[in-house]
């Protein structure tokens, strides 16, 4: 077990280092500085991605596009791991007793009220920025581990060693601070397992407009704005699409390779 | 039986739940119906007035217990912007989405269904399910809007957009919306499948010589018949709303853009019907999932 | 199981078929318009019509008193012509023989009742008369009768939009009228209404004589910018406005024709004048390089403007104040320099001209960030005063110059449209002065004054961009951004 967890730290490292990896290539290439002079320009030595719409280097912003990205859902990450963490131990705890219910309740509801309404009023209250995006991906995301999290909680109660402590008479809050080592495992890496989501609920929240403030690039801005200057620009689009794609895959297959499937 | 009612009434409580959890959030939107109406040039007088006459200047407590009893009794009004039944219009929208929705379900669980028949009679094409596993991480929107783009440039004289008297206007869209339910349909099936591999009675039914279509059909399928179906409940409730995206590119006028619409103008009554609608129809389909569990797997009981 | 698969295959391949064979073109009929708009039709009923693109639709059903033409000039409609002797009573003459389109003929009863209605508490436009008009009366046999409170000689300009309209007295029995049902006197009826799609035929009994030959319009609705750029390439869609998203693209438009009609707008970057010092804010005037935002925003479709006025009117130039040397003197007058947070909305490539002030305004020091919010939030934030610095714009409803500049610059009109909280006792009392006659050089005087403590930043006004096939002739849009549909000639 202590080999899985040594796995999964390692994951998490690498993450968090390919991000600043990502951050500090494009800040050397320069990813802000607007020449209008240089507008869309074709791929060359100079710009290997092209220009975009203002004479800013592609390949810088798409590589300090992903370093965001990938930030943000590391960030939001951690947060719903430990709203997660908080909410489904209490379900798994108090299953089918008061807490569980309410927790079950209020869960119920928050899926049927729409998406959109949520985030519109989340985005127009709280001013958008990078710190907000990370919020509210992150809030989006926890009932999913929740749920992974309550019924490994519930199977865990049942098991062994639990009731011989119960026998033995150690007190409640010793077991459950046992307990939390073997939970902690499958909620990360089914986290991890749903980063690719999160990516995309960035990509989302920017193609509604909100999210990474201007000029900051992000991998949903850069994208959709490609996309409207497609038919004069292919090169301010495709980049960015294939580098989400090879990007998803890499993690796709990492994931599955670690077996963090649940 | 009782298991029934018990879950009805869970239900209404949701469906309570959510009209307050709605009208709060909704009232948490800074921005105002009177000034949208009006536009920005009208002076400020103006926009008091109109939100005297639409009830808006009256406390939220007050709104919101009229809101209540009118949904009590079933009383939708009119739009605010368009001055539309509301309740006619949600249904007209909801089952032009339905259209799409409906057509994507029956790609997908076909399209699972072979790619899983083909993978367990030939091994050697595992790939392809594998492949399709990729689909579960292209979000709808960057696919179906590259793919538009695509069309535009390198096909310009073909038109994409939903012509409702021609009903053929609905494969492409429901296609592209299709490929996150292939992905996960055949990600699900297949680790049923590969469970099932594992088991006894599988193994017993090879070696007592029974074909490979009865076992795929009557062993394989059978057993992942409740994660199936689970799934597609799970798939129904994520496509409603992602349909926004197929709407806006293709034209169709469904409910996901009048859900856009009515949070961004601010349309109370709008969107109280929709979320109404939206809610009966989830309960009713999880009602009936729930029933169909227990029907398929006795060994599942509500008790 | 080969059967399985040859039999899946089959249907795969009907199914490409299919969505092949689903977009075969339409033949459309003889000169039929196939207008394309970016946002739905909400209503046909004038008083409620909330939008620009609303009214290019309910432009083509009726028509008020008087109306724009090409060249912005204001010209009769129903009413044939009007006289006044002290800009107080205004007597506009009815024009005889008019037919709405159910055959009914037109009389001063319901010129009178349409007006009583534009006035009333369902009208969307009633603010724009607010506690002008003092009484409405008819005098048969064909004069119809405004009376002023305060005598103001710029009152057409009120009422040159379609919108302000003439409709049927039996309206008020008609009760789906806008949603279903439209009755108008314009060169146009209304024959089908669905989600998506609006149908007109020319109206035969128009009471002027037109040089087009437009037999049907269709007013489509696509949502999206590029899908409608696309029908219109692949001819499904004639005519269109281009959007502002989508125009850089104006460099790849093959055999389809632009034509370019300046209308009545303003974009702007606007500031809470009672927060941010004078000197910041003439410190920014001058540090704007105009030119730049408009070619790389709005691909030279933004005329460069330093006045609040629209270039739209002959008396206003091309001005750039453009300027470094005086930006950095003023900036040094600043004694604190606040956190400044410019505010866009998403509209109208805003967050791009954000992008290119914050870049311009490094040139005298100033570190702007952005803040990027949904365009009703924006509204709501600028009139709530939370926001000191945004970027937005006004299309004007007036066509001419003094209730524009009253509007945006009175006292009285703070928050709205008076954005910026500008309080000047000397420019109050000049702007009222406006209504009376014989005031040409107070304009120039106002707007000297303007420049000299900017509570906005004027950037351009936009030209509309109308895109169609080759074979669609004589297109003219005016200063309303209505387009006069009933000229087009299409040629086949």
């Amino acid at each position: 077990m202590l080999r899985k967890y040594f796995n999964l730290f390692i994951f998490i490292i690498i993450l968090i280092s390919t991000s600043y990896l990502f951050l500090n290539i494009g800040k050397i290439f320069d990813p802000f500085s607007i020449n209008l002079n240089a507008r869309y320009q074709k791929p060359s030595l100079n710009h290997p991605f092209g220009t975009d719409y203002l004479g800013r280097d592609l390949f810088a912003r798409t590589m300090y596009a992903i370093g965001i990205s990938l930030k943000i859902s590391i960030i939001a990450l951690f947060i719903s791991f430990i709203l997660s963490f908080i909410f489904g131990s209490i379900s798994g705890f108090f299953h089918n007793k008061f807490p569980d219910k309410i927790i079950s309740w209020i869960y119920d509801i928050l899926i049927t009220v729409p998406l959109i309404l949520i985030l519109s009023a989340a985005l127009s209250v709280l001013k958008p920025s990078i710190e907000i995006t990370y919020l509210i991906v992150g809030l989006l995301i926890w009932p999913i581990p929740a749920r992974l999290i309550k019924g490994e909680i519930i199977q865990i109660k049942n098991s062994t060693f639990i009731l011989a402590d119960k026998a033995l008479g150690i007190p409640k809050y010793l077991t459950i601070l046992k307990s939390f080592p073997l939970i902690f495992y499958p909620a990360l890496s089914n986290l991890l397992f749903n980063l690719p989501e999160l990516i995309t609920l960035e990509i989302g929240i920017s193609f509604l407009g909100f999210g990474v403030q201007p000029p900051n690039p992000s991998l949903g801005k850069l994208i959709f704005q490609g996309i409207l200057d497609a038919n004069i620009a292919w090169w301010e689009a495709l980049f960015p699409v294939l580098v989400l794609i090879i990007l998803m895959i890499l993690i796709f297959i990492f994931t599955q390779k670690l077996k963090f499937k649940y | 039986m009782e298991f029934i009612i018990k879950k009805f009434f869970y239900s209404i409580s949701l469906v309570f739940g959510t009209f307050t959890l709605t009208f709060i959030i909704f009232n948490l939107i800074p921005t105002n119906p009177a000034r949208i109406i009006l536009g920005p040039n009208a002076p400020q007088e103006a926009v008091i007035e109109l939100e005297r006459k639409l009830g808006l200047d009256k406390p939220l407590y007050i709104q919101f217990i009229n809101e209540f009893k009118d949904t009590f009794k079933f009383k939708f009004k009119k739009s605010i912007i368009s001055e539309k039944d509301v309740l006619k219009e949600v249904i007209k929208r909801f089952i032009n989405s339905f259209k799409v929705i409906f057509l994507t379900l029956i790609f997908s669980i076909f399209i699972s269904y072979f790619l899983n028949l083909i993978s367990f009679y030939h091994p050697k094409f595992k790939f392809i399910v594998n492949i399709t596993k990729i689909g579960i991480i292209l979000p709808t929107f960057v696919s179906s809007i590259s793919i538009i783009t695509l069309i535009a440039i390198f096909f310009p004289k073909i038109s994409i957009r939903y012509n409702p008297e021609n009903f053929l206007t609905l494969i492409l869209p429901a296609l592209i919306l299709s490929f996150y339910p292939i992905a996960f349909l055949t990600h699900v099936f297949n680790k049923k499948i590969n469970e099932i591999t594992k088991s006894t009675y599988f193994k017993s039914a090879v070696s007592l010589g029974f074909s490979k279509n009865y076992i795929f059909h009557k062993i394989c399928f059978k057993a992942s018949l409740v994660s199936l179906l689970s799934s597609l409940v799970n798939i129904l409730s994520v496509a409603f709303f992602s349909t926004i995206i197929i709407e806006i590119v293709f034209t169709i006028p469904g409910i996901g853009l009048l859900l856009f619409d009515s949070v961004i103008k601010k349309d109370f009554p709008m969107l109280k019907a929709i979320v109404f609608i939206n809610a009966l129809f989830f309960i009713t389909i999880n009602l009936i999932a729930e029933i169909l569990y227990s029907k398929i797997d006795p060994r599942i009981n509500y008790a | 199981m080969k059967r399985k698969i040859i039999f899946s295959i089959i249907i795969a391949v009907i199914l490409i078929a299919a969505i092949f064979f689903s977009y075969k073109t339409q033949k459309t009929q003889s000169r039929e318009l196939i207008y394309a708009l970016p946002d739905d039709v909400i209503t046909l009923d004038p008083i409620k019509n909330p939008n620009i693109y609303n009214g290019q639709v309910i432009s083509q059903i009726y028509e008020g008193l008087v109306k724009l033409d090409e060249n912005n000039r204001i010209v009769p409609a129903l009413a044939e012509s009007w006289t006044t002797e002290d800009f107080k009573v205004w007597k506009f003459k009815i024009r005889k023989n008019v037919l709405f389109h159910d055959g009914t003929k037109l009389n001063l009863k319901d010129v009178l009742f349409s007006f009583q209605r534009i006035l009333s508490k369902d009208s969307n436009h009633a603010w724009l008369f607010a506690g002008l008009v003092k009484d409405m009366r008819i005098e048969e046999p064909d004069i119809f009768i405004i009376e002023l409170n305060k005598p103001e000689k710029y009152f057409l300009s009120r009422i040159t939009a379609n919108w302000i309209a003439v409709v049927p007295e039996k309206i008020k029995d008609i009760p789906n009228f806008g949603t279903e049902i439209a009755i108008g006197t314009g060169p146009f009826k209304l024959i089908k209404k669905t989600d998506t799609e609006i149908t007109l035929i020319r109206n035969e009994n128009y009471w002027r004589k037109t040089k087009g030959n437009v037999s049907t319009i269709k007013f489509v609705v696509i949502k999206n910018d590029q899908v409608r750029l696309s029908e219109l390439k692949s001819s499904k869609v004639n005519i269109m406005e281009l959007p502002l998203s989508l125009s850089q693209n104006l460099r790849d438009l093959n055999d389809l024709k632009i034509s370019t009609f300046p209308t009545f707008n303003v974009h702007f970057i606007g500031f809470n004048a009672k927060e941010l010092d004078q000197h910041l804010r003439r410190a920014i005037n001058f540090a704007i390089n105009r030119k730049e935002i408009s070619e790389a925003a709005t691909a030279n479709l933004g005329v460069i403007n330093s006045t609040p006025l629209p270039t739209t009117f002959k008396d206003v130039k091309e001005e750039d104040v453009f300027n470094l040397d005086e930006a950095k003197k003023e900036i040094s007058l600043v004694k604190s320099i606040p956190k400044l947070e410019l505010m866009v909305s998403d509209k109208n490539n805003a967050p791009i001209i954000a992008e290119i002030v914050q870049n311009q305004l490094k040139k005298i020091n100033l570190d702007i960030s952005i803040k990027q919010v949904e365009f009703n939030t924006l509204i709501e934030n600028i009139i709530k005063g939370q926001t000191n610095f945004f970027i937005a714009w006004f299309s004007y409803m007036f066509s001419s110059p003094e209730p524009i500049l009253f509007d945006v610059l009175h006292s009285s009109k703070i928050p709205a449209p008076n954005f910026w909280k500008f309080e000047d006792k000397e420019m109050d009392k000049m702007l009222e002065k406006l209504s009376e006659p014989n005031t040409e050089n107070l304009i120039p005087q106002i707007i000297s004054k303007f420049q000299s403590n900017p509570p906005f930043v004027p950037l351009f006004t936009l030209k509309t961009a109308l895109i169609h096939s080759n074979f669609i002739k004589n297109v003219y849009m005016n200063g309303h951004s209505i387009p006069l549909l009933e000229e087009i000639i299409i040629e086949k």
